[in-house]
């Protein structure tokens, strides 16, 4: 057990090296910082390259890059450009906003789509099955930006019930929460489905029936854990990308989260902002899976274990 | 003793859906066409047929698991039902069934000895924990198992285990009925005669009526009294099991008892049956063996043999029963 540990905490710093090495050149490959900040024809060159020292971006690459290696091993991530302190605090202050949406996010999507899921899969090829099943499709084949925007239009616009954008009552949560929500719970909700019925199929379901055992029991201490590890595994993803997850939906509701800031950041190439976000996202993508594998163990025991003799 | 079992007239077809230009067309598919037979109070009886021929379906209607087309199936005078509904649950402390995959049929998620305790929980609250837990030692002990195995998981055990913890679940109850899906033809030959032991053992111990499904003759002839030989979802042929496969009066039954290996018996006395049994979506007229059957006259096309017979020895077949009905001219 603690050789599988061990494994997974090393693989999971091999894929954060990768994250912040891809980040790194395709960020400086894509574009100088310097045409953002300056016009650079009508700019004095001892500006210019002031400006270039100050960065370290009169380096070669590669000095570049194992000097950020190094500080960022020390725990420095760099300085926002545009805000001159710390990425880290730039960050941290968006951090909450986010949080705001996604949390709640979080919670109503895998209620919802459990709970569809699991009617869904009860009262197969029912009416209700039929309905929720359309739903999803439509949930998850929508984009995010169109339903945020159909949402808005629906409830700012026309019924002006709720508010199109800001960040200031708790009312202007609600659209975000909601557009994340919908297209959340459609893949959760199909996720469940498919499982539920899959074990719904299996023969010690029908021998737990003929034992006499009642129909909800069978559900709560045979079918649900049993179809528990693909809908932990898609939670366990959906959980990784609480973090980053909204670019779209923050940027058309204006909620100043980590999304907006992604987007603002990349196009000022603030590096060491962007940087920051990627790994970020990436040390929570990683811990949740993490988080999850370890799950398993606990959800089935054949992989407890498969752990054991490994 | 209790535990009769009579079936009349038991029939079960399904809708099956073929695929058409346009439309699928809905065809019926007779799984079980009419069969009946009783079974007395702590005797076990084999069904044996090949696949396809119903054998399953009959297991699954005779404990209610699936609701009858037709006919009925009363167990000591009591209708079984499919209504899943608290009184049905009630009778599954009666009839239990042993599965054919053990290891599909236990829950991958739980220690086996709690998935022996399940079917106690449900139909004996009155017992206390420690009672239990003497009661899935007694069950464990009877079939074989060692305490230690309790603790395990079904993916930990040896595939006879697991069949053994199939067995201890269903009798934890003590059954009056037990119905044996195919139970060992999942298993190894060497494992096959432990599990038959173990079965054999419980039932002269607490004699219960069983009915034992299986397609291997041996067995059948082994753990049964009295056999039925079905052949696309009737029953052919019925009777103690020495006489039925000493003398068997079908030939479908004939082919069956000469397709088992017996040393020093010459190969060529063995009857080989042509092509695959008919589709059960379209079961041939008159005697339904008529398009395989070695001996079918003109008349076995046209009209369809009764189970007939003396003393419990029956057969559906007019060259034994009425030659007259079958015609002279070879078919």
């Amino acid at each position: 057990m603690a050789q599988f540990v061990l494994s997974r905490l090393l693989r999971a710093l091999l894929t954060l090296l990768i994250i912040v090495t891809f980040a790194f050149f395709v960020l400086r490959l894509s574009g100088d910082p310097l045409n953002r900040f300056f016009d650079v024809g009508n700019t004095p060159a001892e500006v210019i390259e002031a400006f270039r020292r100050q960065w370290g971006l009169d380096q070669p690459i590669w000095i570049q890059f194992q000097k950020y290696i190094v500080s960022v091993l020390h725990g420095d991530l760099g300085s926002s450009m545009r805000e001159n302190r710390p990425a880290v605090a730039v960050v941290l202050d968006h951090l909450p906003a986010t949080l705001a949406i996604m949390l709640p996010t979080l919670v109503l999507k895998t209620v919802l789509g459990v709970a569809a899921g699991m009617v869904a899969a009860l009262y197969r090829n029912s009416i209700f099955d039929r309905l929720i099943m359309s739903i999803s499709v439509l949930g998850f084949t929508v984009p995010t930006f169109v339903l945020a925007l159909v949402l808005a239009l629906i409830f700012a616009v026309q019924l002006r019930w709720l508010p199109s954008g800001g960040y200031s009552e708790p009312q202007h949560m609600i659209l975000p929460v909601v557009t994340l929500s919908i297209a959340g719970a459609a893949v959760i909700a199909r996720y469940t489905r498919s499982a539920m019925v899959e074990v719904l199929g299996q023969p010690f379901v029908r021998a737990a029936r003929a034992k006499g055992v009642p129909w909800t029991t069978i559900v709560t201490r045979h079918v649900l854990p049993n179809a528990a590890v693909p809908i932990v595994t898609i939670f366990g993803f959906m959980l990784g990308s609480t973090v980053g997850g909204a670019v779209v939906v923050e940027s058309v509701f204006s909620w100043p989260g980590i999304g907006r800031l992604l987007v603002a950041s990349v196009t000022a190439r603030d590096l060491a902002v962007v940087q920051t976000i990627l790994l970020l996202i990436g040390v929570m993508m990683v811990a949740s899976n993490l988080l999850i594998d370890l799950l398993y163990g606990l959800i089935d025991p054949r992989m407890r274990s498969q752990r054991a003799t490994s | 003793m209790t535990g009769a079992l009579s079936v009349r007239d038991l029939t079960r077809s399904f809708t099956v859906r073929e695929r058409g230009m346009l439309f699928s067309k809905a065809k019926r598919l007779h799984a079980v066409d009419g069969i009946s037979f009783d079974v007395a109070p702590g005797e076990m009886l084999g069904i044996v047929g090949e696949s396809g021929s119903g054998k399953s379906t009959t297991a699954r209607l005779l404990l209610g698991h699936i609701p009858a087309s037709s006919g009925e199936v009363r167990f000591d005078g009591q209708r079984v039902s499919a209504r899943f509904d608290a009184h049905w649950r009630q009778m599954r402390r009666r009839m239990q069934m042993i599965y054919q995959d053990p290891l599909g049929a236990l829950d991958p998620r739980l220690p086996v000895a709690r998935q022996i305790e399940e079917p106690l929980v449900i139909h004996k609250p009155e017992l206390t924990e420690e009672n239990r837990r003497v009661r899935i030692g007694e069950v464990m002990g009877q079939v074989g198992l060692l305490s230690q195995h309790g603790e395990r998981y079904p993916h930990q055990l040896s595939g006879g285990q697991r069949q053994r913890v199939i067995i201890a679940r269903a009798l934890a109850l003590e059954p009056d009925l037990l119905v044996c899906d195919e139970p060992v033809s999942a298993l190894d030959v060497s494992v096959q005669a432990q599990v038959l032991n173990v079965l054999e053992d419980v039932r002269a111990r607490n004699g219960f009526t069983g009915v034992f499904i299986s397609h291997d003759l041996k067995v059948v002839r082994q753990v049964a009294e009295r056999v039925a030989v079905m052949y696309l979802g009737r029953i052919v042929e019925m009777g103690e099991v020495g006489e039925v496969f000493s003398h068997p009066a079908h030939p479908y039954t004939k082919a069956l008892v000469s397709a088992v290996p017996v040393p020093r018996r010459p190969r060529n006395s063995r009857i080989i049956l042509a092509g695959d049994p008919p589709s059960p979506l379209a079961i041939p007229p008159g005697c339904p063996f008529h398009t395989r059957c070695p001996e079918a006259r003109s008349g076995c096309r046209v009209h369809r043999p009764e189970l007939l017979g003396t003393g419990g020895r029956v057969a559906a077949c007019h060259l034994v029963n009425n030659p007259s009905l079958a015609g002279s001219e070879a078919a």
